[in-house]
């Protein structure tokens, strides 16, 4: 939902003593939220280089999303986005900027979302960031975070970066990388290739494999991708809750995908095209678009080595 | 390996020439070449350009987009003039909804939707009777007792469905719109079977005025990722315009990126729309498209 919270500084005051005494009367879970609701507010800048917030701000929920950001809101539903705020700022004759902060959860998966749709150009602020198409995005903590002007000039891109730096100073914990990011090759990897996600969309979106989904990922996988040189070598690496399931997912793959390739799971697709897959324990590692069955081969080998260090 | 259509994978994708041809629509590796054998059925689809519809300040005009309407039903149902095109379609017993769009950054214009409306009065439907809603079709009185739609929005590049075009424009039938969002939107033609909506969309025009081939951000726009392109597509078939509308903007993004950059994620719902629902035509070379006006940087 949007939600319309605070507009006058006098106000925003009186509002945050009345939310705060309300919910010290309530539930421990509520207060919790609140109370987390709060620190994002607070993330925000009270001006940016002489832009000043305009309006009020707006926070959107899972639910809401769909109102703010239209169907797009599924790629943070991918993750476990609770809500996102939003405020705008105003300079006379300069181009409005918007300042988003979403709340993904947990670190791993601010991580995952700012990973999407990330093209590289490091920014220098927050955990990780780049400034593509006027657009500045970061990560850190929880939090992943845009600042997006109206119209990009040099003004506008050098407010952007001093507010993503502030606003990276006060979220302050830093946040750590998925564990499983860290199991894939660094050799020859292609750069910000790699990708971490849950859904069988979200590996659709980064490497179109079937309408259906064949390898079994859902909300309790966690799933990292990353493409290799030479000949662009697609390496998924896919943890389930048991290796119950990872072998359920491994039969389900063969099955659907190459099943010439039966029990021993590598099989060439087209010519000088291997797709292979193993299991270790936990985990599945597939290997796409190989040009050989050695390379194949060496990947999965990399990756058990990588596991078991 | 499912090789209906009701499942695909990548490898179906990666041989055959049916689903090869497929695969480019979707910008995945696949070789595109003739296919063999019968075509037993192909859409005709109408592109018009007009170097001068857009005025400095991108609005657009009046008078050129209605020549552009006008033109292009014409040559799409083969008469002599526009307002027998008109009249093969609609009559004075007709009610009719005009789909449109009011997405912020790029909603369709009020040039093309007075356009379309006068098309409309010329085949003698009651001006009372027609009117132009988005986000307020199901409350909307006309929408409600309408016998016929005309469907049209702009062409853009779509954060889940890999583009937005005439396929998705009437997702707002649905109160639960977000029940056709799973896996990227690839069952969107199911849409077009709610029964307020089946058999109903008469004509699609797709706006390829100033489409978005690019998106950054939340909202996935960036008027970087617009040019002016000055085109219309018209059509019956809903599934051959976008297919249409997709390839230009796949070839606007080879000459941006300087290198082959796949819509993400692919618009799969377009290619599923014909093997799966059978809604209409996917497939290019099933395409009969017929270029009209401005010739320029066409990028098909």
């Amino acid at each position: 939902m949007k939600n319309g919270i605070f507009g006058h500084p006098t106000v925003n005051i009186i509002v945050a003593f009345l939310i705060l005494s309300i919910f010290i009367s309530c539930s421990g879970e509520n207060e919790i939220q609140k109370d987390e609701a709060m620190k994002i507010s607070d993330l925000f800048p009270s001006e940016i280089d002489g832009w000043s917030p305009s309006g009020e701000f707006e926070t959107y929920d899972r639910e809401g999303i769909f109102t703010y950001i239209n169907g797009a809101g599924e790629v943070y539903r991918m993750y476990d986005f609770r809500e996102v705020w939003v405020r705008h700022y105003e300079k006379e004759g300069a181009p409005e900027i918007t300042v988003e902060i979403f709340d993904m959860g947990k670190p791993e998966d601010a991580y995952g979302v700012f990973q999407h749709a990330s093209q590289g150009g490091d920014a220098g602020i927050g955990r990780e960031s780049e400034f593509n198409g006027g657009l500045l995005s970061f990560w850190q903590g929880c939090y992943y975070v845009t600042l997006l002007p109206e119209k990009l000039t040099d003004d506008t891109k050098q407010a952007v970066l001093n507010a993503g730096s502030e606003i990276a100073k006060k979220i302050g914990d830093k946040g750590e990388k998925p564990e499983l990011v860290s199991y894939m090759p660094t050799e020859n990897r292609i750069a910000n290739s790699l990708k971490y996600f849950h859904l069988h969309t979200s590996l659709n979106y980064h490497y179109y494999l079937a309408s259906e989904n064949i390898l079994n990922l859902n909300e309790s996988t966690d799933a990292a991708l990353a493409v290799y040189d030479p000949d662009r070598v697609y390496l998924v690496l896919i943890e389930y809750p048991s290796p119950e399931d990872a072998e359920d997912a491994r039969s389900s793959f063969i099955s659907a995908y190459i099943p010439e390739a039966a029990e021993e799971g590598i099989y060439e697709v087209q010519s000088d095209n291997w797709t292979a897959i193993d299991k270790s324990n936990d985990y599945l590692i597939v290997v796409f678009d190989a040009d050989s069955k050695q390379a194949c081969l060496d990947l999965i080998k990399n990756v058990k080595e990588n596991l078991t260090k | 390996m499912k090789k209906t259509g009701e499942g695909l994978t990548r490898r179906d994708f990666l041989k055959g020439a049916t689903f090869a041809t497929l695969a480019a629509t979707m910008g995945l590796p696949g070789q595109t070449f003739a296919e063999g054998g019968e075509k037993s059925e192909s859409s005709r689809v109408v592109l018009v350009r007009h170097a001068d519809v857009l005025s400095k300040d991108g609005s657009a005009s009046q008078e050129v987009t209605e020549e552009m309407i006008q033109s292009g039903i014409r040559e799409l149902f083969q008469t002599e003039t526009a307002e027998e095109a008109w009249k093969k379609l609609f009559g004075p017993e007709d009610i009719v909804g005009i789909k449109s769009n009011v997405w912020g950054p790029l909603p369709t214009p009020g040039a093309v939707e007075n356009a379309i409306s006068k098309g409309l009065i010329s085949a003698g439907v009651d001006e009372k009777n027609i009117d132009i809603d988005d986000r307020g079709v199901l409350r909307n009185e006309i929408f409600k007792k309408a016998t016929a739609y005309i469907n049209t929005r702009p062409m853009r590049t779509h954060h889940w469905s890999g583009v937005g075009g005439c396929l998705k424009n009437p997702i707002m039938f649905t109160p639960t719109p977000w029940a056709y969002h799973d896996n990227s939107c690839a069952d969107l033609a199911k849409v077009w079977e709610l029964s307020v909506l089946k058999d109903k969309v008469r004509l699609n025009v797709l706006v390829m005025f100033t489409p978005l081939f690019h998106g950054v951000g939340a909202h996935h726009f960036n008027a970087e990722y617009t040019w002016r392109y000055n085109g219309l597509i018209l059509g019956t078939d809903p599934v051959a315009v976008d297919s249409t509308g997709l390839s230009i903007l796949n070839s606007k993004r080879r000459e941006y990126f300087e290198e082959d950059r796949p819509i993400k994620p692919p618009a799969h719902h377009i290619v599923f729309a014909q093997t799966k629902h059978k809604l209409g035509i996917s497939d290019p070379s099933r395409i009969d498209l017929v270029k009209l006006g401005w010739k320029e940087n066409i990028l098909i």
